[in-house]
């Protein structure tokens, strides 16, 4: 028990890691507008078709355009986040919905929805989300929506199961047998008690709804070009890559360390939970 | 045995849900469905003909069913683009998605399995956080980008692999990029697994027995450790064929992928839902196996017959 204690304690270490991470990713799209040395859509340096190395004006180079690539990742991150933030909110809030419902109420409910999650689980996600980028006019509402169809089957799994186990349990009994409406019943007395299970799946799915995004930006499925986006500008220095290495290795950079930084919150998160209630 | 025929049945209905939500998709949402499947530049006459042959006019449960009828002939549409059968489209691909798909999980199979070994038996403690660490690190890596960087430092730099093309020396590099998410997912479970199987009673009787380490950690332990990444294959597949999508890009693999991603470049409907269709029935048909394959080597299904 000593040790695993310990584990878990050390697991929480890494949480604050991603926490601070990721705070410190938000605090960069934030200042953007005032850290970005450049215009990030401008072409700021004559480098047209030869793109300038990283030196002591341009941090991290300039692009194929003569665009100043440290303005474009900063605003990048903009980008990024605020599609994280919006997509996993939708697909968080649809798969806490179908979660709830299917775990509360049971029987044919909970048969229909989870056979409804299983035939999402079953389209590779990237492929449905293309499929589904191509019948939208391209933007950024349409990539919200994409992604959060094809993401939220996790979290509607997880909170399920933890409904499942919460049914039973005296104090929602209490309720319903007090006369508490079902609807009364699962938001005052199960909702808050799959909050930590939630946050913890947030945080999980954060870090795919970034991947995705990244995927789907690198096939040009994501957000509209001249909007400078991380896997977009991957794809785009894919033709320099033998003479520019830099115009790939940072925006792939940039994606690591958010994507990383996700999912160290999100195992912290989890450990902490577990130390909490001891499970 | 009861158990493998509930399986069969729902994954039945998922194959239902599978065709519906492309039907849906496809037919249901476009506003003028003739035109998903003629392309932008039909004129009135073909989109009257096709608007027939659909049955448009009639009501969408029978649309419905004409669509898997068709389905279940082998009648995928066609593309609208070089009016080939999609289905002919996906078998020319399928080979060498096949190729890379088997590489890369045989690689991601056996280096998760190697590396979860090998720290499962360390005995220092801060190891568990190192594998945690290191495993998370590797899933946080877009497929596409690592394959661009071992493309540059491997292909280019080293000049070890070749650039591109098609081969048997050419899917080393679009394997690895593909596999490294796989592997680390393996490692860490085969590395958690392998750790709980090591306190467990059996294992402590077959070292009490006096059986040779080799064989208490191969015979006992390992192979109740490993069981589990038979359905973990399973459940990983969907993630694999999106991986597959990216890494075929960065490569110029001719597979399913790229023929998706150039589908949806040519907004070349049919060929999308096609490839998106069929994906999805090879996901629900690898699960399948997978369940049958559990069945045959766990001996706590195997042996109860119900």
């Amino acid at each position: 028990m000593g040790m695993e204690a310990a584990a878990a304690r050390r697991q929480e270490v890494l949480g604050w890691v991603g926490g601070a991470m990721v705070l410190a990713l938000a605090v960069v799209a934030v200042v953007a507008p005032w850290a970005a040395p450049f215009d990030p859509l401008a072409a700021v340096a004559d480098s047209i078709g030869e793109p300038f190395a990283p030196d002591a004006t341009y941090w991290l180079g300039t692009d194929e355009l003569g665009r100043d690539l440290l303005s474009r990742l900063l605003y990048g991150a903009r980008v990024s986040l605020l599609v994280a933030a919006v997509a996993t909110t939708l697909s968080v809030g649809i798969g806490v919905t179908v979660g709830l419902c299917a775990g509360y109420f049971g029987g044919w409910t909970d048969v229909v929805l989870m056979r409804i999650t299983d035939v999402v689980l079953a389209f590779p996600a990237l492929l449905l989300a293309m499929a589904l980028a191509a019948l939208f006019e391209p933007g950024l509402s349409a990539l919200f929506v994409v992604i959060a169809v094809v993401s939220w089957t996790a979290v509607a799994r997880a909170v399920r199961s933890e409904v499942l186990s919460l049914r039973t349990r005296d104090f929602v009994i209490a309720a319903q047998a007090l006369g508490a409406s079902p609807l009364r019943a699962v938001v005052r007395h199960v909702l808050p008690n799959v909050v930590p299970t939630v946050l913890v799946m947030a945080a999980l799915s954060t870090s795919g709804t970034v991947l995705l995004d990244a995927g789907l930006s690198y096939l040009g499925l994501g957000v509209p070009v001249p909007t400078p986006s991380w896997g977009r500008m991957i794809s785009d220095s894919q033709t320099y890559y033998r003479i520019a290495p830099w115009l790939m290795v940072f925006p792939g950079v940039a994606i690591v360390y958010a994507v990383a930084g996700f999912n160290l919150l999100g195992y912290g998160l989890a450990a902490r939970f577990q130390r909490r209630t001891g499970r | 045995m009861r158990a493998v025929l509930q399986r069969l049945t729902s994954s039945l209905v998922v194959l239902f849900g599978v065709t519906v939500l492309t039907f849906v998709v496809a037919f249901v949402i476009p506003s003028d469905p003739a035109r998903t499947v003629a392309g932008p530049k039909a004129d009135p006459q073909t989109l009257a003909v096709i608007r027939r042959d659909l049955g448009l006019d009639r009501p969408l449960p029978a649309q419905y069913a004409q669509y898997v009828w068709r389905l279940l002939h082998g009648d995928f549409g066609r593309s609208y683009l070089t009016r080939q059968p999609v289905v002919h489209a996906i078998a020319e691909r399928l080979p060498a998605t096949a190729f890379l798909a088997l590489v890369a999980l045989a690689v991601s199979a056996c280096g998760g399995v190697a590396v979860g070994c090998f720290t499962a038996l360390q005995r220092r403690p801060a190891i568990d956080l190192v594998t945690l660490t290191a495993s998370l690190a590797a899933l946080s890596l877009p497929a596409f980008w690592l394959g661009m960087l071992l493309l540059y430092v491997l292909g280019y730099r080293l000049r070890w692999f070749p650039l591109g093309g098609y081969g048997l020396y050419h899917v080393v590099l679009p394997a690895c990029a593909l596999a490294l998410g796989g592997a680390a997912y393996y490692a860490r479970v085969v590395h958690t697994n392998l750790r709980s199987v090591l306190a467990e009673e059996f294992v402590r009787t077959a070292r009490a027995k006096g059986l040779s380490p080799m064989r208490v950690y191969g015979k006992h332990a390992l192979r109740n450790a490993l069981l589990p990444l038979v359905t973990l294959l399973g459940l990983d597949f969907a993630g694999l064929m999106s991986g597959v999508v990216l890494t075929e890009t960065v490569f110029n693999w001719p597979g399913l992928g790229r023929l998706a991603v150039e589908a949806v470049f040519n907004q070349d409907i049919p060929l999308i839902m096609g490839t998106v269709l069929f994906s999805a029935l090879l996901v629900v048909g690898v699960n399948v196996v997978v369940d049958l394959v559990y069945g045959l080597i766990d001996p706590r299904i195997r042996d109860v017959r119900g």
